[in-house]
């Protein structure tokens, strides 16, 4: 009985640390991917108010869960030059298994895509 | 029964084995799958950075101020083409002298127009020198057109375009520091898409005549609607030349590259590239300028070990053009008038006495000739000259009485020719806007003034204008270095001679002064206005499109004569 709790004591944490890095290396992920299509959206409209709106409606098929109750765009930049757009998003990751210290993250992830939208 | 103690150390023994065993399995799992995360992660980011950087080539290619994708016109403001190197249709632009992918169908377009000018004056047979200027227009296309393909296969030229993007989206699940650059080599391709779509030029009006020269018609292969589906409502009714499709007019090929009207630069699937690429898909056109391209990049740390991706793009400047010649002009020439006096001669019927000229305000000319009629020692006459002219608009002297027939061919050259004018897509002159363009009432006041040369022109690509040579290169300053130039034709008379009763003398009867003894029997003196009107086919080559040559005349006939009582 004694081995079979110190063997879970070594299992238990090693398995909940490796879903909570799991769960990071996704979220990750995701950030970029939403900051790509952020980009990516706004990257095809011809001025920055509907470029922006374009950036923002890319973002509405995320619904918020209780592992990432956020993701938002952080900066939004679509110079008057309307050469390159770029657009950087931050997501809140709740870990699965909190730390002490660590309950919550922070990711940004930034995207930047040449303008197709303007002629 | 009884168990040694050996034994149950030996089971809990075994548990902590198995424990171990599962705990670093758990570990290598876990973590193998971790970092096949952390590599389709990284891949991920890589790929979307070179997507960045190719799209970025795609658009970067259109940008007149990349220069090493871009070819600067020999000769100079003197080139035919520098009208067209500029990124905007309306004609009020002056030009850069840069060609590249998105000027390249405007610098065709001009080219084969100048070619079909040429070719429609030859089958008039007043063609001159325009097929000779056709020749040269596109040779000069070809060449500035070979130098772009040249520019745009060179991948070094790509390179940076695709670096600037690419390098600013992170790929930092390959670790801090890591970037993508560009790897050279075969990922690095070009591609001749959308074979037979609509290139972004424009033609004016619709088939079959699309409002070229008078009896010139278009081959229908040659031109296509929208092949968009569905087709944007702004692009529904207009017509496009061919993109990769030979326009042969006379011995000459031209080419236009396709670009779907208004659709924007995106990327494409690699089947579709590779399968209309040069060496897979060959085309007739030797050096092809090509509107897709592919481009491969690296995700790089330190060491050399780092993700690759390709990408695939197409590219399109959604700017179109109608076929026009921006720069260009018609002139009209008005020869001085004169009026003829025709006096009876015995035994001749008339004979033509004397001359003089008249301007564009009334006056009275009075002509006598001694000995004038038979019997008599003078025959004079007074007519109220100029009737014909006064009051009238340059439409008025070019297109009022006397009437002749070929008014129409007239009308149809210059409402052709005003056409050609026309840069901004969907832009087309009607015979009455010509007719409006030429009936400027400012233009009676300046044939009053004495001037005689008239220039027909298009401010902007949208609208006509009519003026004398100073009112005229003050509107568009680009005129007056072209201004000077001749049509390359000849001259052909399409109105000849065409006449029209000018009513009574003043008084109406003329003046004799019979011989001794004889009676002088005054008879009405009657006036006659006459019309030419010459064109002189201009190929454009030179700015200059046409001449109409305008010469009126009066001609009045004195009769009188004496009698024996």
């Amino acid at each position: 009985m004694i081995e079979a709790v110190s063997a879970a004591m070594i299992i238990i944490p090693v398995t909940l640390v490796l879903l909570d890095l799991l769960v990071l290396v996704i979220a990750n992920s995701m950030n970029d991917s939403a900051a790509k299509n952020a980009a990516r959206a706004a990257a095809n409209q011809s001025d920055a108010a509907s470029a922006f709106n374009a950036a923002n409606k890319s973002l509405e098929s995320f619904k918020p869960s209780s592992i990432i109750p956020e993701l938002k765009i952080q900066t939004f930049n679509y110079p008057n030059a309307q050469d390159i757009v770029t657009c950087k998003t931050r997501m809140k990751v709740v870990l699965p298994v909190p730390f002490p210290g660590y309950h919550q993250l922070t990711f940004e992830a930034q995207a930047a895509e040449p303008v197709v939208g303007t002629k | 029964m009884k168990f040694p103690r050996k034994s149950k150390r030996a089971n809990r023994g075994s548990i902590i084995v198995l424990a171990t065993v599962l705990a670093l399995t758990i570990v290598v799992l876990g973590g193998g799958f971790l970092f096949f995360e952390l590599f389709m992660g990284a891949q991920k980011e890589t790929k979307n950075a070179v997507d960045a950087g190719v799209l970025n080539v795609a658009k970067q290619v259109l940008d007149k101020s990349n220069a090493q994708v871009s070819v600067m016109l020999p000769g100079g403001p003197t080139s035919c083409f520098w009208d067209v190197t500029c990124d905007e249709p309306a004609s009020y632009n002056l030009g850069d002298g840069i060609i590249n992918l998105k000027r390249v169908n405007r610098m065709w377009g001009k080219a084969m127009l100048i070619a079909i000018n040429a070719a429609a004056a030859q089958s008039d047979g007043n063609a001159g020198s325009g097929p000779g200027n056709a020749q040269q227009a596109f040779n000069q296309a070809q060449s500035v057109s070979d130098q772009l393909t040249d520019k745009l296969n060179n991948q070094t030229n790509l390179h940076g375009f695709f670096a600037n993007l690419a390098s600013q989206n992170s790929v930092r699940m390959l670790g801090l520091g890591a970037e993508v650059k560009p790897l050279p080599g075969n990922g690095w391709q070009t591609s001749l898409m959308e074979r037979g779509a609509e290139s972004n030029i424009t033609l004016n009006g619709s088939p079959p005549s699309f409002n070229l020269p008078p009896g010139y018609s278009l081959n229908n292969s040659f031109v296509t609607k929208s092949t968009r589906n569905p087709v944007p409502a702004s692009g529904a009714n207009l017509w496009f030349l061919k993109g990769y499709i030979p326009l042969a007019i006379g011995n000459q090929t031209f080419w236009q590259v396709p670009f779907k009207y208004d659709e924007k630069p995106h990327h494409v699937s690699r089947s579709l590239f590779d399968a209309s690429t040069m060496k897979n898909n060959p085309l007739s056109w030797n050096k092809a300028v090509p509107n897709a391209f592919s481009g491969e990049g690296e995700a790089i740390k330190k060491s050399p070990d780092g993700q690759k991706a390709t990408s695939w793009v197409l590219t399109n400047p959604r700017e179109n053009f109608q076929l026009s010649m921006p720069h260009s002009f018609v002139k009209i020439h008005l020869d001085d008038m004169e009026s003829h006096w025709y006096f009876p001669l015995s035994p001749t019927p008339m004979v033509k006495w004397s001359t003089q000229s008249y301007g564009y305000t009334p006056s009275s000319q009075t002509s006598l000739m001694p000995g004038g009629g038979p019997l008599s020692v003078s025959v004079s006459g007074t007519f109220l000259i100029g009737l014909d002219v006064v009051g009238r608009t340059l439409d008025g002297v070019i297109f009022d009485p006397p009437f002749s027939g070929n008014s129409s061919k007239v009308e149809a050259y210059l409402t052709n020719r005003c056409n050609e004018m026309m840069t901004v897509p969907g832009t087309t002159k009607t015979t009455a806007q010509m007719h409006a363009a030429l009936s400027d009432p400012s233009t009676i006041l300046a044939m009053v003034g004495g001037v005689r040369d008239f220039y027909l022109f298009s401010p902007d690509g949208m609208s006509l204008s009519c003026k004398p040579q100073p009112l005229a290169i003050a509107q568009s300053p680009w005129l007056a270095t072209m201004i000077g130039q001749s049509a390359d034709g000849t001259e052909t008379k399409l109105i000849d001679g065409a006449t029209f009763p000018a009513g009574l003398g003043i008084p109406p009867m003329s003046t004799v002064v019979p011989d001794p003894f004889c009676t002088p029997v005054p008879l009405p003196v009657v006036g006659f206005w006459y019309k030419d009107v010459a064109w002189t086919p201009g190929s454009g080559y030179n700015g200059n499109l046409g001449l109409i040559r305008v010469k009126r005349w009066t001609e009045v006939q004195v009769p009188g004569m004496s009698v024996f009582p």
